[in-house]
């Protein structure tokens, strides 16, 4: 026994190490939301206070953001957990030798990076609505809509997985005894295999709305003007960070991007003020090939000026 | 046909057709078609919506040959930019990789063979708790921590032991830190399902036969746990070279992740051709360096489990 105490001791001091990462620096961030200092931080401590739980609270973009959110993660949850189950049933039906491709091709989600789906379900949409002449202000454009189909694309692969997992330990034979019965097969369904995939759908349910919730990469793209919880945050965040360089808001950039300028005016002592942080920000500076553009309205939305607010010092350096 | 029928036979109208439905509509519209919108997208010139369509929308490789060569007329030859921080990202990516599956390893271990009981399901609450806080947030703690008025840098300042402050977000600490910390959940739980189906009994015939703790390890857990360990990493590796959260926040001025790139080529110089060339890059190489590694170690895809 004696030989083993080592062993302990460092198993230990290991997991202490390992939960001291992990949770040291949200603990450090959670005591930061107390102190009065402006810039998040907890030495020097000035004074306790809760004054920015009320700012939060007050926050109506935040608001806003929580809403579009709670919207999307309701849609994401739905659409997912319909297509991961029928994706996992799929699976123990398809043909042998066509499991391993069909499994390949729904599993990719997964492992695609993030920006790539937001980019790819972008520019797909904006293909389909040009091909059926649809406006702006079609469904096709809506971030909202956008970002369930974008986020969905990959959470449904999530959810099948908790499907396949829970499906290993059914026994079909239920399903046989109940047909041998006389149940057709929509009563088998609903009787015997809902019931035992019920406790499967609340934990994908959930996970979907937690992914769905927290996911930056993929919504950042597909959102256009309008912006989630995080998406949000984000913006804070950078904002914060970049103190006395002048972005322009994140929603606004997506809205220029998409045509949909009108959306989103800016001063133009703020766009001046932002092409100079540009400048300084980049030691590259890539001209614009054909000046900036995007989405069938564009033309009529977007002021000459603004384009060569932002075009002009770019190439001349 | 024989089998369309068979599948409507065995699963009755309503159930088959929700079925062919729901996984159509998943394959095609939600994956395979955006790919190719994609891919279709990155072979075209970014040309003001009058002309397209019109006789100089042909498909070329424009946007590819920008991202080898650059500018044409330019003094390099090559697009040196953007080939260098592209080389940084996947080869930032794969240390990520490593020290994220150093670092978990014996935490999966430690969870799936020594502890028990109330005591595992702690510990396996107390993994998942800090991931659901957002992605965000968590990033920017890295920043109170490790930014120029930050945590180190103020008590090391208050301490006497520094007089200028540690620029750890130019070195990129704070981004290695950060990424590492944000996929370490992604790493415990497919080496935890290995080595949890491993039997006991193997490791302790390996210690009566007077094996050390190291090659048990060497010998038994960890060719046991393979698959596990390539899902891991890939998962990991897939995701940190995708990250595009952790780089915003932490990334020093100067430096960019390659997904930051992408990221520019849309909403600042709005050329989506090349953004979405970009990202086609970044997936091709990514997916290519991953199953170059599973033959270098000898893995198969089936192998992979979840």
């Amino acid at each position: 026994m004696n030989a083993r105490a080592p062993i302990r001791f460092f198993t230990a001091a290991y997991l202490l190490l390992f939960f001291a990462y992990l949770f040291g620096p949200l603990i450090i961030m959670s005591v930061t939301a107390f102190n009065s200092s402006a810039f998040p931080r907890m030495i020097p401590w000035e004074c306790l206070t809760f004054e920015w739980f009320g700012k939060a609270a007050n926050d109506t973009r935040l608001k806003w953001g929580l809403q579009n959110s709670a919207v999307i993660g309701a849609g994401v949850v739905l659409l997912s957990v319909t297509l991961g189950l029928a994706g996992a049933l799929f699976l123990t039906q398809v043909w042998p030798r066509a499991r391993a491709a069909y499994y390949t091709v729904i599993i990719s989600p997964v492992l695609m990076p993030g920006v790539v789906l937001g980019i790819s379900t972008i520019l797909f949409w904006d293909r389909t609505a040009k091909l059926m002449g649809a406006s702006t202000e079609s469904g096709f454009y809506n971030g909202i809509f956008l970002t369930i189909l974008g986020q969905s694309s990959f959470i449904a692969s999530y959810c099948m997985l908790i499907f396949i997992a829970r499906l290993q330990r059914f026994d079909t034979g239920l399903m046989e005894a109940a047909l041998d019965l006389g149940a057709t097969q929509a009563q088998a369904f609903r009787k015997i295999l809902l019931p035992f995939l019920k406790p499967a759908i609340g934990s994908a349910a959930v996970l979907a709305f937690l992914a769905s919730f927290e996911n930056y990469n993929t919504t950042v793209f597909t959102i256009s003007h309008y912006n989630t919880f995080t998406t949000e945050i984000a913006q804070k965040v950078r904002l914060g960070i970049d103190r006395g360089r002048h972005h322009r808001a994140d929603a606004c950039r997506r809205a220029r991007a998409r045509g949909l300028e009108p959306l989103c005016r800016e001063a133009p002592e703020d766009r001046r003020a932002r092409c100079r942080g540009l400048l300084q920000r980049q030691p590259r500076c890539h001209p614009v090939p054909h000046g900036g553009r995007r989405g069938p309205h564009h033309r009529l939305v977007r002021p000459v000026s603004q384009r060569g607010g932002l075009q002009g010092p770019c190439a001349g350096g | 046909m024989g089998s369309l029928s068979r599948f409507y036979e065995r699963n009755g109208a309503m159930m088959a057709t929700y079925l062919i439905l729901a996984v159509t509509f998943w394959i095609l519209i939600l994956i395979v078609l955006p790919q190719i919108a994609m891919i279709d997208f990155s072979l075209r010139f970014d040309l003001p919506p009058s002309k397209q369509g019109g006789p100089e929308d042909v498909y070329t490789l424009a946007n590819y040959r920008f991202f080898i060569f650059g500018h044409p007329g330019n003094i390099d030859g090559y697009n040196v930019v953007d080939l260098k921080v592209f080389g940084r990202t996947l080869l930032a990516a794969v240390f990520v990789t490593i020290f994220d599956l150093i670092i978990c390893y014996p935490i999966a271990y430690y969870l799936a063979q020594v502890a028990q009981g109330g005591w595992a399901r702690v510990i396996a609450v107390a993994l998942i708790v800090p991931y659901w806080i957002n992605e965000i947030l968590r990033a920017f703690a890295f920043r109170i921590i490790f930014g120029d008025i930050g945590l180190i840098n103020t008590a090391l300042k208050s301490l006497g032991l520094i007089d200028t402050s540690i620029d750890f977000i130019r070195e990129d600490v704070a981004l290695y830190a950060g990424l590492g910390y944000a996929y370490i959940l992604l790493m415990i739980f497919p080496l935890y399902n290995a080595i949890e189906s491993l039997d006991r009994n193997q490791i302790e015939a390996a210690r009566d036969l007077g094996a050390p703790w190291w090659r048990i390890h060497w010998r038994v857990v960890i060719p046991f746990a393979k698959p596990g360990i390539t899902s891991g990493c890939t998962l990991v590796f897939m995701l940190a070279a995708g990250a595009l959260a952790a780089p915003q926040v932490l990334g020093g001025p100067s430096s960019l992740w390659f997904t930051q790139l992408i990221y520019q080529s849309f909403y600042e110089y709005l050329n989506w051709s090349r953004g979405a060339a970009y990202a086609i890059i970044l997936l091709v190489t990514c997916t290519l360096f991953v199953l170059l590694m599973m033959r270098v170690f000898n893995v198969k895809l089936g192998e992979i489990g979840k």
